[in-house]
């Protein structure tokens, strides 16, 4: 059998500046990601106020009522970026989507690459230079907004406030966007100052999507106009602790459910030579309605519809999430632990590997489908230094066992117990 | 009528069968060997709308659709979830107002998952002890949605629009109701609902179309099934044309608040392309007042009214029709007022030609871009069954729609007395 072709051809285009083409012609639309990376610091609040601040218009488009219309005349293109979390990175992620000039039977490749440029190097500014001062002030309260809102969604605010707990002291405990108070403060100065950096210095990747020659790609990369850039320093590597103690953290509100949230440690991140066993663990503990904790604690106990658990693969943290009757939460929480202790001790049948094995085997298999899938996979490989190699990780899949499964599980400590309440 | 039929789309290059059983069981099968997976939905026409058996015409508890849904899975062999992930297929469901959708996707093993899927849902095994451990677990499902304002304000608008229409009931019904439930009536509305004619089944699969008909053949048509149920009327209610209530307030534990408008429509009394070409309309003729370049959106926008989550849908089926909008915001009786004089402006200005083509050609933009997913493809088979259309009628229609369709659907939808809103305040 021919081996399957790489998930990407790529290249550095220099200057931290990358490209990587997945050619397909599975889709009606071409779909592009620019990434441009940095830690989480105290800069984060401004980096996330620049695709927000960018989509307000360009010299060419000044008002966010131009660029829609330029927009939706393509048939309908999507542009638009946000602020995201990889681990202990900050990822900007510029997303572009248009349909195919075979489809549209006209040429919206070049006026895509077009828009695309201007949204990264040409935005609308003040008389005397630098990004709108209006703008800024608009969508730093609409940032603010944002980061306010997770109060609302009992469940995401839940897991906000685990992780807040947990990891408090570390990168990885500020928000993608950053926190409310830190956006409020960022003046228009500061935007334009982390604008230059993405551009000039910041590590960038160009994900495309569809299909396009290699010689396309690469002058559509060329076409966004990177010319001279500067390598830059290399980013921190994560922060990896052990737990000292568990801490539990109880909070009441008005809710009627409680929301219950485990966190747990362990050294195994991506690129270590557990990691297979870890991802086979976590499918058998939480990670699909046939493991333990939807199996024990949802159908036969009747605690909750909702339970799961899920790994940080960048930072190596291990999260369980279930929304519980409030007088239920040392029950829960007991019994999570004790299915925990199954797995460190490889007690598993053989239909609860054959399940989760054929399950990861399957979603692994279908991520060529999806072009956000294949993007996200080597775009997570990328923060990490791993090569985004898909049938490397089939293949270890095929042969991780149990036995590994446990390993990986007596690595994963309680670290932090919260729980949202009544009052 | 029984019978196979292809139906091409030259533009898109896309093709999609469609067989006829004698049983009545519709099928919609694609080969699209481009995508690694195989996806499969099996739809039944009955969800929360539908409250009565057919048969002797008992009134159901509120959320026996969503509950049958949940139970279907338990069957003889096990829980169903365990039968799909052996052959690596992820499985789920969803109940809405007006059908029941069960679903699955896998890479191989298609054909073992096909008769799982219908397997489980023609061969109906439910225990008294399932049905009762499975009020636990749906009376948490329930007490997670009464947390979410966003769900708290849809619903809330919904039973400001409806006086005795059962859109205004939540679908998975209340802890009250789903108490009543017991296995020997959902056996009775399996029966009743779940029957040939009254589903359908569109698959997405790199393999052959002539294996899902095979199958289908073996699994279904083998079965004898009782009558039908009659077809979907208006539910018996006499739903007055004004709104129930202009306004209704809920205060919870939130630091957004939220305003939600509603448009009530004139129930559409037909399936088919009459039906298909108001939604069509009423679609863009919305886009162009709450989409992304909507004149509504963006007044409301720029001055910092909403943010970029406000969102808006339209929903139609015989029987009830309806259009919302609305979003967070930081001042809900600002921002009613603000709409209430751009409906007023957006009434009196009508739709542009330049907005006109614009929407429609994103709308075309959309359609191609379904087609670069299994599930939606799949899912829009579906709907367009249910509705009495077929995919190719949506591009026709699309390219038929006249703005002064658009324009007249604007002026019946922004009615001054069609108009209700719910709020969500924080405590």
């Amino acid at each position: 059998m021919a081996a399957p072709a790489p998930l990407f051809r790529s290249t550095d285009l220099g200057g931290g500046f990358r490209l990587h083409l997945h050619r397909t012609n599975a889709f009606k639309t071409l779909q592009a990601r620019l990434a441009f990376h940095a830690d989480l610091d105290d800069g984060t609040a401004a980096r996330a106020l620049l695709p927000r601040v960018l989509g307000r218009g360009t010299k060419r488009h000044p008002s966010l009522r131009a660029m829609q219309i330029a927009l939706d005349t393509l048939y309908g293109a999507t542009l638009s970026g946000d602020a995201g979390k990889l681990g202990e990175r900050q990822v900007l992620l510029f997303r572009a989507d248009w349909i195919a000039d075979r489809i549209a039977g006209s040429k919206v490749l070049p006026q895509m690459g077009r828009l695309f440029r201007e949204l990264l190097r040409e935005p609308a500014q003040e008389a005397g230079g630098g990004v709108r001062g209006e703008v800024v002030a608009q969508e730093r309260k609409l940032q603010a907004d944002e980061a306010d809102a997770v109060f609302d969604d009992k469940g995401r605010y839940a897991r906000h406030r685990l992780v807040e707990a947990m990891c408090e002291g570390e990168p990885f405990a500020r928000p993608a966007i950053g926190r409310a108070a830190e956006i409020r403060a960022v003046p228009a100065e500061a935007v334009t100052a982390a604008h230059r950096v993405m551009l000039d210095t910041a590590e960038a990747d160009l994900f495309l999507v569809g299909d396009l020659s290699w010689a396309a790609a690469m002058r559509f990369a060329r076409s966004l106009g990177f010319p001279a850039r500067r390598a830059t320093a290399p980013l921190r590597p994560p922060v990896l602790r052990r737990p000292a103690r568990v801490r539990t953290v109880i909070e009441r509100q008005e809710v009627g459910q409680g929301k219950l949230e485990l966190g747990f440690r362990t050294p195994i991140r991506l690129g270590h030579p557990l990691y297979p066993g870890l991802v086979l663990f976590n499918m058998l503990f939480g990670g699909s309605p046939t493991g333990k904790l939807f199996k024990t604690v949802r159908e036969k106990a009747s605690l909750c519809y909702s339970i799961s658990s899920g790994v940080e693969r960048s930072k190596g943290l291990v999260l369980v999430q279930a929304g519980i009757e409030v007088k239920q939460f040392a029950r829960a929480r007991r019994m999570i632990l004790e299915l925990l202790d199954d797995l460190r001790a490889g007690k598993v049948t053989r239909q609860e590997e054959e399940q989760a094995r054929a399950q990861l085997l399957s979603g692994l298999r279908v991520l060529r489908d999806r072009a956000g899938g294949i993007i996200d996979f080597a775009l997570e490989r990328q923060v990490n230094g791993q090569p985004a190699d898909l049938d490397g990780l089939v293949r270890a899949l095929e042969a991780v066992s149990v036995a590994d499964a446990a390993e990986a599980a007596r690595s994963v400590e309680l670290d932090t117990v919260y729980f949202l309440r009544n009052r | 009528m029984t019978g196979t039929v292809v139906l091409h789309d030259e533009a898109l290059g896309e093709r999609v069968t469609r067989r006829v059983f004698p049983s009545g069981f519709t099928v919609y099968a694609a080969r699209k060997p481009v995508f690694s997976r195989s996806y499969a939905t099996l739809g039944v026409r009955y969800g929360s709308v539908d409250r009565a058996l057919p048969g002797n015409g008992a009134l159901l508890p509120d959320g026996t659709a969503h509950f049958l849904e949940h139970k279907l899975f338990e069957t003889p062999q096990g829980d169903a979830f365990d039968l799909f992930a052996s052959k690596g297929a992820s499985a789920n469901a969803f109940t809405s107002f007006t059908t029941t959708r069960y679903l699955f996707g896998s890479s191989g093993s298609f054909a073992d998952n096909l008769r799982i899927l219908l397997e489980m849902a023609f061969s109906f095994r439910v225990t008294e002890a399932g049905v009762e451990k499975e009020k636990g677990i749906i009376g948490q499902e329930i007490a997670m949605y009464a947390d979410d304002p966003d769900w708290k304000g849809y619903f809330g608008l919904l039973g400001a629009l409806y006086a005795r229409h059962p859109l205004r009931l939540d679908i998975a019904g209340t802890a009250r109701t789903i108490a009543r439930i017991s296995a020997d009536l959902l056996r009775r509305v399996h029966a009743a609902y779940y029957h040939p004619r009254n589903m359908a089944l569109a698959v997405v699969s790199p393999e052959p179309v002539a294996t899902t008909f095979r199958i289908v053949q073996e699994l279904v048509e083998s079965r004898a099934f009782g009558p039908p149920p009659p077809a979907r009327t208006t539910n018996g209610t006499a739903e007055p044309r004004a709104v129930h209530r202009k306004v209704r307030r809920f205060r919870m534990p939130v630091k957004r608040p939220r305003l939600l408008l509603g448009l009530k429509d004139e129930a559409p009394l037909r399936r088919g392309t009459e039906l298909l070409r108001t939604e069509i309309a009423s679609a863009l003729a919305l886009d162009c007042l709450f989409g992304n370049s909507g004149s509504i959106f963006l007044a409301l926008y720029e001055r910092g009214l909403i943010d970029e989550n406000f969102s808006y849908s339209f929903a139609a089926d015989i029987g009830h029709a309806f259009a919302l909008a609305g979003g967070e915001t930081d001042d809900a009786p600002r921002l009613r007022r603000a709409l209430e004089r751009e409906m007023a402006r957006a009434r009196r200005e009508g739709i542009g030609a330049a907005e006109f083509a614009r929407v429609r050609n994103k709308a075309l933009g959309d359609f191609a871009r379904a087609y670069n997913a299994p599930e939606s493809i799949a899912q829009m088979l579906l709907s367009h069954h249910f509705r009495g259309t077929g995919l190719g009628d949506y591009r026709a229609a699309l390219l038929q729609v006249k703005r002064d369709e658009l324009n007249r659907r604007l002026r019946e939808l922004l009615r001054p007395d069609r108009r209700a809103y719910s709020v969500v305040v924080p405590r």
